[in-house]
């Protein structure tokens, strides 16, 4: 893609996929599920994941899984706060941005 | 490298960090591994890119970067423009725990002042503008004054031929009457035929003197005017200009 994916939607990105699942989900599916539709390297969310799990709008739990722990990430009641404002701010933006480019600056 | 080459090589780039921190990250990076599974080890890995890279990428967790295609790229100036939501590591590895403060301020009060940011620009063209006028007051004053006067001697002039065509119609129609009176009281006809035919090459002046009048106001105070507001806009902007 050409063009860069600020911090900010690629929060909204990975809370809109862990919110797709109600019992949670792991660091691999997510990262697989985010790069179908962007390019992302598999080093990028970790710190994305650490980040919103530390401002609470992640929770984090680990359940057994073929003989060893895994990790599972579920949203929480603020992320869930967060994907709804992230989202609403993306509507605006993408319908300005398009009504832009099909119909030019809406000067009169 | 293999992954288990890569996990321990991460342990030594993370060392340093708080030690739960740490295991934390090298927990998801082996979970990662594990649910990759094996035949994917190769592919993994080169995506990962260098245990240097990921473990930089670790430490700046707080991230108010950009994400590409290349990977992570902190970026001072885009502190600003990004939904700042806590502090983790920063670049000098102090460690602080994340205050949970409004977490959408940053984002909105950077959209506001970039409205501020146009308009003073706009208003600061608009002082110059008036401090250019008033710096150039001894230039404009008399020019505009001499303009003016100018255009009222044309407007006397055109109501002069006006106002002497009236009186010439007037003076035209006066001997008409006197010499038809004249007649009927007995004077020499031939005489008051002259002062007739008199008359009437007046009145015909008259009337041309009117016509031509209402010809030039017509044309040329409209053309007058629109040199004014012309001359207005270029002073002023384009925007009158345009109208």
């Amino acid at each position: 893609m050409v063009f860069n994916t600020g911090a900010a939607l690629l929060d909204a990105i990975v809370l809109a996929v862990v919110s797709k699942t109600a019992e949670g989900t792991y660091g691999y599916r997510i990262t697989q599920q985010v790069r179908s539709v962007m390019e992302i390297s598999e080093s990028t969310l970790y710190p994305v994941l650490r980040r919103l799990q530390k401002d609470a709008c992640l929770e984090v739990y680990d359940q057994e899984c073929a003989g060893r722990n895994r990790r599972y990430y579920k949203i929480t009641e603020r992320g869930r706060v967060q994907l709804n404002l992230y989202e609403g701010e993306w509507k605006t933006y993408s319908e300005k941005i398009t009504s832009l480019f099909e119909k030019g600056v809406g000067d009169e | 490298m293999s992954k288990e080459e890569f996990l321990s090589q991460l342990e030594v780039q993370l060392s340093g960090m708080p030690e739960n921190e740490k295991q934390e990250a090298l927990q998801y990076y082996r979970d990662y591994f594990e649910d990759a599974g094996k035949e994917k080890e190769g592919e993994v890995l080169a995506s990962l890119g260098s245990p240097e890279d990921v473990a930089r990428n670790i430490r700046e967790e707080n991230g108010s970067g950009e994400y590409t295609e290349r990977g992570y790229h902190t970026g001072s100036q885009m502190k600003d423009t990004c939904i700042v939501q806590n502090s983790g590591y920063q670049q000098n590895g102090g460690y602080q725990q994340n205050s949970g403060g409004q977490q959408n301020n940053g984002y909105q009060q950077n959209g506001g002042g970039q409205q501020n940011t146009g308009k003073s620009k706009d208003s600061s063209t608009t002082i110059l503008v008036i401090v250019l006028i008033i710096l150039l007051s001894p230039l404009w004053i008399p020019l505009i004054s001499g303009l003016f006067g100018i255009l009222i001697g044309l407007v006397a002039t055109f109501v002069g031929f006006a106002v002497a065509g009236a009186a010439m119609v007037i003076g035209c129609v006066a001997a008409l009457v006197g010499s038809v009176a004249g007649i009927c009281m007995g004077f020499p006809v031939p005489l008051a035929l002259m002062a007739m035919g008199a008359g009437l090459i007046v009145g015909a002046l008259g009337v041309l003197f009117i016509l031509l009048t209402v010809l030039v106001c017509y044309y040329v105070i409209p053309w007058i005017w629109k040199g004014i507001k012309k001359l207005w806009g270029m002073i002023f902007g384009q925007k009158e200009a345009v109208r």
